[in-house]
């Protein structure tokens, strides 16, 4: 398999669907891992216990549910940054929630970026479109520079 | 003021013990001093009554012994012519006070002389005669004899016989007033006298004291005359000896006594009031101090149950929000894609699908809502507390479960244990029940033998009861979130669920008093449990298990 350009956590399979769905009419044809749940997220990024070393092939973006089954975003989100080795990968928290502790939790965890997951009228998950495109094509990381 | 009415009698036997003890005490010191006076007062008469006795009875016995000598001078002598006979009289009646004569009266034919004063009339001579030839052989004292002015007198009569043969008297008589003047004259001042002679009164001097004392002070005594004769002489002392002796000083001081009782009772009975007060006013401040302590307590209480509910109301309406967003997003986006993709051609596979999904997240919303609903119940609707029976009641709700099963077609093992007796609300334990038997259905669809299991104990006052399933389990790390309203260990598809029936159960048991737990492992099934508060009206009832006694009293 080759190297996910993003990573989608969520535990909405229908969400899933309709993310996939949005990015591929979007024409945005990038690799996509999905995690069902925190626990998962964490296995695909190498993180399921503290001295796993981090899986050598890192996403370029990680798309972040906050509210999941066993282990939740912030969760997540806390041990990514504790590893070096994903210290880095912007982070881009989807949620339904617009609490603002909950907004400024995450961005005290060191969440890149916090979208408001609702019924976008310009079709179902354009607003991951936006974003994907926001953290593929337009921002530049350190380890992307040539 | 508080409560010093009531008792009024009950509070007055201490002043009036003081007020009482002071006033014996000034009647006893009065007493004493008064008698002490009274005593001297007595002391002082009887030593004057004694010494007017004795003045008395020496100056009588003086009086007779002069007329003796005289009378034993005519013995040896004889009769001294007439002239001679009277120088000698005279200068004995110059001598004695109150002498009114001496005469010889001859008791044969010697002539009577007589001194001045004598009654010289015939009838005179001869009474005496008379009266002297009665006391011939023994000299005679005579009295009392009143004259025509009512003074009182006495005679002496001493029989003489001469050295010439002849025989007479001596009659010598007294006048008793001039007598006891000269006798009385330096002495018995401050005293009133009377003198009685045969129960005659013959001399008073000054009149009694009319104090009521006065029987206390009378001192009665004899004055001895010569010749067995007796006075009796009774003394008081007069008013003003009386009241130079009887100071009001015993009398101020009884008065003052008194008083000072009076104010004492008086002050006795202040202090008991104010000490009362003051006592009643500390007890009504500690009351009052304590009132504010628990109002205090209370409202902090108060206040932190209703920040709690407050807490718990914001996470209600988070998870109410996000969790109902969810379905709906999803509702919205489906339909929003069926818009898109089958604008211009019928429905296919792909179609119907999208349509379905439609449909159940609809029904999720409404089941949520439905949940919701049930949960707000279990927060709110007041308790009836009976007692109940558990296994039945565990039956009941597994039947009911089981009935609204979709996929009622699997057999299931369902196994009730006996089950001590419960006291709660019956429709919320039914519920309570309800949920973990259903979760306990779900999470064991599709394992080989299912197998559900109730059972129960009693154990430390408390009634426990749990349910065991061999279903998917789960892991222990996530316990703690087990309970949380929404929170769900598994993906909406592996299970279904709302993520609100735990929640309930929680609810549920945290109003009857009790507490919850839950034990699993990852496929290997869970077992939740909850325990109630022992019922306490019948201890040997309240170890009984209900059905066959499989378990028994716990030992």
């Amino acid at each position: 398999m080759s190297e996910p350009a993003i990573l989608l956590v969520e535990d909405d399979r229908d969400e899933v669907n309709v993310a996939l769905r949005a990015l591929s009419r979007a024409g945005m044809d990038v690799p996509v891992a999905v995690a069902c749940d925190g626990l998962e997220a964490l296995e695909a990024l190498g993180l399921e216990s503290d001295i796993t070393p981090a899986a050598s092939s890192t996403p370029r973006v990680v798309f972040l549910d906050l509210k999941m089954p066993r282990v939740d975003g912030w969760e997540v989100l806390r041990r990514m940054r504790q590893n070096p080795a994903t210290a880095d990968v912007p982070v881009v928290v989807l949620s339904s929630s617009d609490r603002r502790e909950d907004i400024e939790r995450c961005y005290a965890l060191g969440a890149n970026s916090f979208v408001l997951k609702r019924f976008d009228p310009r079709g179902p998950g354009s607003y991951i479109v936006d974003a994907a495109r926001y953290w593929l094509e337009l921002n530049r990381t350190p380890q992307e520079a040539s | 003021m508080f409560g010093a009415h009531g008792g009024n009698h009950r509070d007055l036997w201490l002043p009036g013990l003081v007020g009482l003890s002071g006033a014996l005490l000034s009647l006893a010191g009065w007493g004493l001093l008064v008698a002490e006076r009274h005593d001297q007062i007595l002391q002082t008469t009887n030593a004057a009554a004694t010494e007017m006795e004795q003045a008395i009875e020496l100056g009588l016995a003086e009086q007779a012994e002069a007329l003796q000598g005289l009378a034993g001078y005519w013995r040896q002598f004889g009769l001294q012519p007439e002239d001679e006979w009277k120088a000698s009289v005279d200068q004995q009646v110059d001598q004695l006070d109150g002498l009114r004569f001496v005469a010889w009266v001859g008791l044969d034919d010697v002539p009577d002389r007589v001194t001045a004063g004598m009654d010289r009339s015939a009838d005179g001579i001869r009474i005496d005669a008379q009266e002297a030839r009665r006391h011939a052989d023994q000299p005679a004292l005579v009295g009392p004899l009143r004259d025509a002015e009512g003074e009182v007198a006495y005679r002496y009569y001493l029989p003489v016989r001469t050295s010439g043969g002849h025989v007479g008297a001596l009659v010598a008589e007294v006048e008793l007033k001039p007598f006891l003047d000269a006798m009385l004259r330096a002495r018995g001042r401050g005293y009133a006298i009377s003198l009685s002679w045969d129960d005659q009164q013959i001399f008073a001097r000054d009149t009694p004291s009319q104090d009521p004392w006065q029987r206390w002070w009378r001192v009665e005594g004899t004055v001895r005359l010569p010749f067995e004769q007796y006075w009796r002489i009774v003394q008081h002392p007069t008013p003003e000896y009386a009241a130079a002796r009887l100071t009001p000083v015993p009398h101020y001081l009884l008065a003052a006594g008194l008083l000072l009782s009076l104010a004492l009772a008086v002050l006795t009975h202040q202090l008991r009031l104010t000490v009362r007060q003051s006592r009643f006013l500390a007890a009504s401040n500690r009351a009052l101090e304590q009132r504010g302590d628990e109002l205090e307590s209370r409202v902090a209480e108060r206040t932190e149950a209703l920040e709690d509910a407050i807490g718990e109301l914001e996470a209600f309406n988070y998870s109410v929000s996000h969790d109902l967003r969810s379905p709906l997003g999803a509702i919205l986006n489906f339909a929003a894609i069926l818009e898109e993709d089958y604008r211009a051609r019928p429905l296919d596979a792909e179609g119907l699908r999208i349509l379905a999904r439609i449909r159940r997240s609809a029904m999720r919303a409404t089941a949520l809502l439905e949940d919701l609903l049930q949960l707000s119940r279990a927060g709110r609707a007041a308790l009836s507390m009976e007692r109940v029976d558990m296994a039945a009641l565990a039956r009941e709700s597994f039947a009911q479960v089981r009935a609204a099963e979709d996929e009622a077609d699997d057999a299931v093992e369902f196994l009730v244990d006996p089950l001590p007796d419960a006291v709660g609300d019956r429709a919320l334990l039914g519920a309570l029940l309800a949920n973990l038997l259903s979760n306990a259905l779900k999470y064991s669809r599709g394992r080989e033998k299912r197998r559900i299991r109730v059972t129960g104990r009693m154990e430390h006052g408390e009634c426990i009861y749990e349910v065991e399933d061999n279903g998917h389990g789960f892991d222990m790390r996530f316990a703690n979130k087990l309970f949380g309203l929404f929170e769900r260990l598994h993906g909406a598809e592996e299970i279904e669920g709302t993520g609100v029936g735990l929640a309930m159960v929680a609810r549920i048991v945290k109003r009857h008093g009790g507490r919850v737990w839950a034990h699993g492992r990852p496929g290997q099934g869970a077992r939740f449990g909850f325990a109630l508060p022992a019922p306490d009206d019948d201890p040997t009832h309240a170890g009984a298990t209900r059905g066959d006694d499989m378990y028994g009293e716990t030992p």
